[in-house]
């Protein structure tokens, strides 16, 4: 077998290590704007306003809604979890169905308003039984 | 039977290697030749549309606990120009546009349609009814309006969301669109960069 010439090893290896650096920085640099776009994507995908704003919107109806209603009072909060019912549905493309179910409590100092949350638009589901408590 | 010649076996595996690195390299950098434009990463649509979201949060954040907020009052009236429209234009656009200082900003491009829908009640569909719009402002007053268009930017638009709750009891303008009870609307505002 022919002897090589072994000559500048060191210039050989460093110049080796020196390559695959570079490549492993530009398979680094490639992937940046695709983690960019991917991570604003799911920010935009995913409906925090939205769902911030239901939340308070029901919780300002259950501190307003008392116990026992009329049958008139009955008809007409059902009127308003129709209307986002149907609205979201069509605009948000979301089933979207709201609960609030309020309370009397005679022996404390606070009535109570379960409030249930379904929300699912195909990507988020967000699901909530929260408890508002109310002073008298 | 020929004996093979079996002489520099290094440089015939240094040049598998060397073939191989470059193979792979080729085959990274086709790749990688997809082209990203800023407006495809969605990063400016994700800035623009929580922008519009918290200005329409502000406006809908009422002075004191249980008070009535500034953009309930201007669904209230959302015919009438000097109660509804016109303050809500001057509101939200003020918010979308921000100034540091008196400098002008070198970007007041920002165009929007805000659409109030709401249930009929009769039919259980939606209706919408359109509540105010920046070119709605440039058409009737160009000089104190003069961002307002219809232009078209590159970029796409975005929309934001509020549910306003509707109160006949409260002081409502004339000719409101939607039924006269109490009940739940959706204020939608499309924004885009014309």
């Amino acid at each position: 077998m022919e002897r090589m010439n072994d000559e500048a090893q060191w210039i050989v290896l460093m110049g080796f290590i020196v390559s695959i650096g570079i490549f492993f920085l530009a398979v680094i640099i490639s992937q940046s704007t695709t983690v960019g776009q991917t991570t604003s994507e799911a920010v935009l995908e995913f409906p925090k306003s939205e769902i911030l704003d239901l939340r308070s919107e029901a919780l300002s109806l259950a501190n307003e809604w008392k116990a026992n209603p009329s049958l008139g009072e009955s008809a007409k909060r059902a009127k308003i979890l129709e209307d986002i019912r149907i609205i979201a549905m069509a605009r948000k493309n979301a089933v979207l169905t709201l609960s609030i179910s309020p309370q009397k409590l005679d022996d404390d100092p606070f009535d109570l308003s379960v409030v249930t949350i379904h929300f699912n638009n195909g990507v988020t589901v967000y699901d909530e039984i929260h408890t508002e408590y109310i002073t008298k | 039977m020929v004996i093979l010649a079996d002489d520099a076996q290094l440089y015939t595996i240094e040049g598998v290697a060397a073939g191989m690195i470059m193979l792979l390299t080729a085959y990274l950098v086709l790749n990688t030749t997809s082209v990203f434009t800023p407006g495809d990463v969605h990063i400016v649509d994700m800035q623009l549309e929580q922008t519009v979201s918290d200005a329409l949060a502000m406006m809908d954040t009422p002075d004191y606990a249980g008070g009535r907020s500034n953009l309930d009052r201007y669904v209230h009236n959302a015919t009438s120009d000097a109660a509804g429209k016109q303050p809500f234009h001057n509101m939200f656009t003020g918010y979308l546009q921000k100034k540091t200082g008196t400098l002008d900003t070198p970007v007041t491009d920002l165009q929007y349609r805000a659409v109030v829908y709401y249930r009929v009640e009769a039919t259980n569909e939606t209706a919408n009814y359109t509540f105010s719009s920046s070119s709605y402002w440039h058409d009737i007053d160009p000089i104190n309006y003069p961002d307002g268009r219809d232009y078209l930017g590159r970029e796409p638009a975005v929309v934001a969301t509020r549910w306003v709750s509707y109160d006949k009891d409260h002081s409502h303008s004339v000719g409101l669109p939607w039924d006269n009870r109490r009940q739940m609307l959706l204020l939608e505002v499309m924004v885009w960069r014309g």
